[in-house]
């Protein structure tokens, strides 16, 4: 109960901060002049609820968030980065999180050891881990040019700290859970990274109840802190960007002007 | 409040994903020489600039919510570098056609620049402009009366010097034509083509006064809105149903600017008015054997999206030989003329048009053609800045010269 209250109170403090870092960036934007000068918060209202019945506005959004259409825009490298980061971001969030969440509130009618619940979560720290190693070797082993800016590299290790060690305390945390509940090998295979830490620490002959709590403790407060974070920093685009990509309804095409008058001499 | 950017653009600052695709794009800092103390040159990036800005911005509001999202307080120090860097860009937007989540980049800097320009921090250098224009109505600061004096240095010159009652269609001709002895041959070269088939035209000789592009491009669109207002009313008072340009900057601001104030009257550029006359006849080329690279103007191509119209005269020409560069349309590369770069930063300028020479060489055609007075100027001085042989041509010298060899 005592640990329940503590996740509950760590989860809404960092739903405040997310929220007011939210606020902080919304109320940033609002600040902004309008077109022909109508009231800043009536404008914005009638813009998002515009998109928001627009069905080519949620096309386009998907087309971003699930297709990364554009996105890689002149870089392959860059292309397989976004893509893995931003898919296993939203696997672990949206099945991962979610997922355990509904378990917890027994609402689900699967469980951790589903089969295709276990696979969904281990491939989404997979992809994060060969997203961050992408964007880890773009900044710091070849040490691109346009990445090398001076300001924000701190926040580029902050991210990568952020990502790194909640992958890691993920699949720990699997690995002593799959320990702890004695999970059968046959079922325990489908988190196959957890299951293949298990094999290799199962030797250890640790207290697997007590060490499973310890490293989901510090992979809870990576996630929160993590999301608290977002508003704060570049992660934000996640939403500002769609925000902009639903909105973009693109360039016209080139104006076809054979056709028109010549303006003659003689009035043709 | 924010009156010089809008919502959106404050939605793009927090947009930014710091991917740097618009530093690799960008020309004027892949040209930055290091040994020329200016400050802090990685402002010349887009991408770092972008990130100056947005601390500059949510730094103008108090509370701990701004500091936490990056805003910062900005000293004169800091300020005057921010201005360093967003007055050395041309404008061209090749940092937009990168940008992955679609951030309207060019806006943005012109937008940054009325910011700055309002609060004091605009090159001297360009103040001159806007005296000049206040004062002649031109960017040069001649007399305006003397704007039409390019039909007095014609060899043939028609004895109404161009200036038609009546006329359907008014050629706004654009200061550095006017003006500028090097590309004065493009306002001769396409005022000689539309009398040759039968476009009744005019020019406005010194009733043309400048677009007030250049004033737009320093930061200072409301000192053009004088400028703006006597072109408007000159084009009503004298009923043309057209306005042509051969300058892509006069033609872009006219479109983005002019237009809702000219319901009916159709704005195009020479290369646009040139593919209609040779598609319906009024036009046509006679032989001209020229191996030719075509230069993509900035302002006519990204900016406009103008990118078939100038491809279909060049290969409407019998004999003419048009060869691609690897950098095109969307891709061209700039050539540094753009932005009032000239006048903020000449040498830059000087070797951003250095090397888009090279490139467009590198396809082996002996002439460059481009659709853009500053383009022409600017290209002409690097090729004989590099000792070049290579002629650099204006789209409508080109149809000029196929048109009046074939009688």
């Amino acid at each position: 109960m005592h640990e329940s209250l503590m996740f509950e109170i760590g989860k809404w403090a960092a739903a405040l901060v997310f929220f007011a870092g939210v606020w902080g960036n919304v109320s940033f934007w609002l600040t902004g002049s309008t077109p022909r000068g109508s009231g800043r918060i009536a404008y914005a209202v009638r813009r998002i609820i515009g998109l928001a019945l627009s069905p080519r506005a949620w096309g386009r959004a998907v087309s971003v968030v699930i297709f990364q259409k554009g996105v890689g825009k002149g870089s392959p490298a860059r292309t397989v980065m976004h893509l893995c980061l931003a898919l296993g971001l939203m696997e672990l969030f949206f099945i991962g999180s979610g997922g355990n969440a509904l378990i917890e509130y027994g609402l689900a009618d699967f469980t951790k050891d589903t089969a295709w619940f276990a696979l969904a979560n281990e491939i989404g720290g997979l992809l994060l881990i060969v997203g961050a190693a992408i964007a880890i070797s773009r900044r710091y082993v070849l040490r691109l040019p346009q990445l090398r800016a001076p300001a924000g590299t701190g926040e580029d290790a902050v991210i990568a700290i952020l990502i790194g060690l909640g992958v890691v305390t993920g699949y720990f945390a699997e690995a002593s859970r799959l320990l702890a509940d004695n999970v059968a090998a046959e079922a325990a295979a489908n988190s196959f990274v957890g299951y293949g830490i298990a094999r290799i620490i199962e030797g250890m002959g640790a207290n697997w109840h007590g060490l499973h709590a310890s490293i989901w403790w510090m992979h809870a407060a990576l996630g929160l802190a993590f999301f608290a974070y977002v508003p704060f920093s570049r992660l934000f685009h996640v939403f500002s960007a769609v925000l902009l990509s639903a909105a973009d309804e693109g360039r016209p095409a080139e104006p076809q002007t054979d056709a028109g008058s010549v303006y003659g001499v003689s009035g043709n | 409040m924010n009156s010089n950017f809008s919502i959106k653009q404050l939605v793009e600052l927090d947009a930014c994903t710091r991917c740097g695709e618009c530093q690799v794009a960008c020309e004027a800092f892949a040209n930055i020489d290091s040994r020329n103390d200016r400050g802090r040159e990685d402002l010349v990036s887009p991408s770092a600039r972008l990130w100056e800005l947005r601390a500059f911005l949510k730094g103008t509001r108090p509370g701990i919510l701004s500091r936490l999202s990056g805003g910062r307080e900005f000293d004169e120090s800091r300020l005057k570098d921010l201005a360093a860097g967003a007055y050395r860009c041309t404008t061209c937007a090749r940092c937009v056609e990168r940008c992955p989540v679609g951030i309207e980049l060019r806006r943005l800097w012109l937008a940054t620049r009325e910011e700055l320009a309002a609060a004091g921090y605009s090159p001297e250098e360009l103040d001159v402009i806007r005296q000049a224009v206040a004062d002649e109505h031109n960017i040069v600061g001649y007399p305006n009366v003397e704007r039409a004096s390019w039909v007095d240095y014609m060899v043939e010159a028609p004895e109404d010097g161009y200036i038609r009652r009546g006329a359907l269609v008014v050629y706004f001709v654009g200061c550095v034509s006017s003006f500028s002895p090097a590309v004065q041959s493009i306002a001769e070269a396409y005022a000689q083509t539309l009398d040759a088939a039968g476009v009744s035209f005019t020019i406005l000789g010194e009733d043309e006064w400048c677009c007030g592009f250049p004033l737009l491009a320093a930061g200072m669109s409301r000192a053009a809105e004088e400028v703006k207002r006597h072109n408007i009313e000159k084009i009503r008072s004298c009923g043309a149903k057209a306005v042509t340009f051969s300058c892509p900057s006069c033609y872009k601001i006219w479109r983005d600017e002019y237009s809702i104030h000219l319901p009916g009257v159709e704005l195009i550029h020479s290369t646009q008015f040139l593919a209609r006359l040779i598609a319906q006849g009024r036009l046509k080329p006679g032989q001209l054997d020229l191996e030719v690279t075509y230069h993509d103007p900035c302002d006519l191509a990204r900016n406009a999206g103008v990118y078939e119209a100038p491809r279909r005269v060049l290969t409407a020409i019998p004999g003419l030989r048009l060869i691609e560069a690897k950098h095109v349309r969307e891709d061209g590369h700039c050539c540094g003329g753009g932005g009032d770069l000239e006048v903020t930063d000449v040498e830059l300028a000087g070797r951003i048009a250095d090397g888009t020479v090279r490139s467009l060489l590198d396809t082996g055609a002996h002439s460059i053609v481009s659709a853009c007075q500053q383009c022409k100027r600017t290209l002409v001085s690097s090729v004989q800045r590099q000792e070049l042989e290579n002629e650099v041509l204006d789209i409508v010298e080109v149809v000029w010269k196929a048109v009046s060899e074939n009688g």
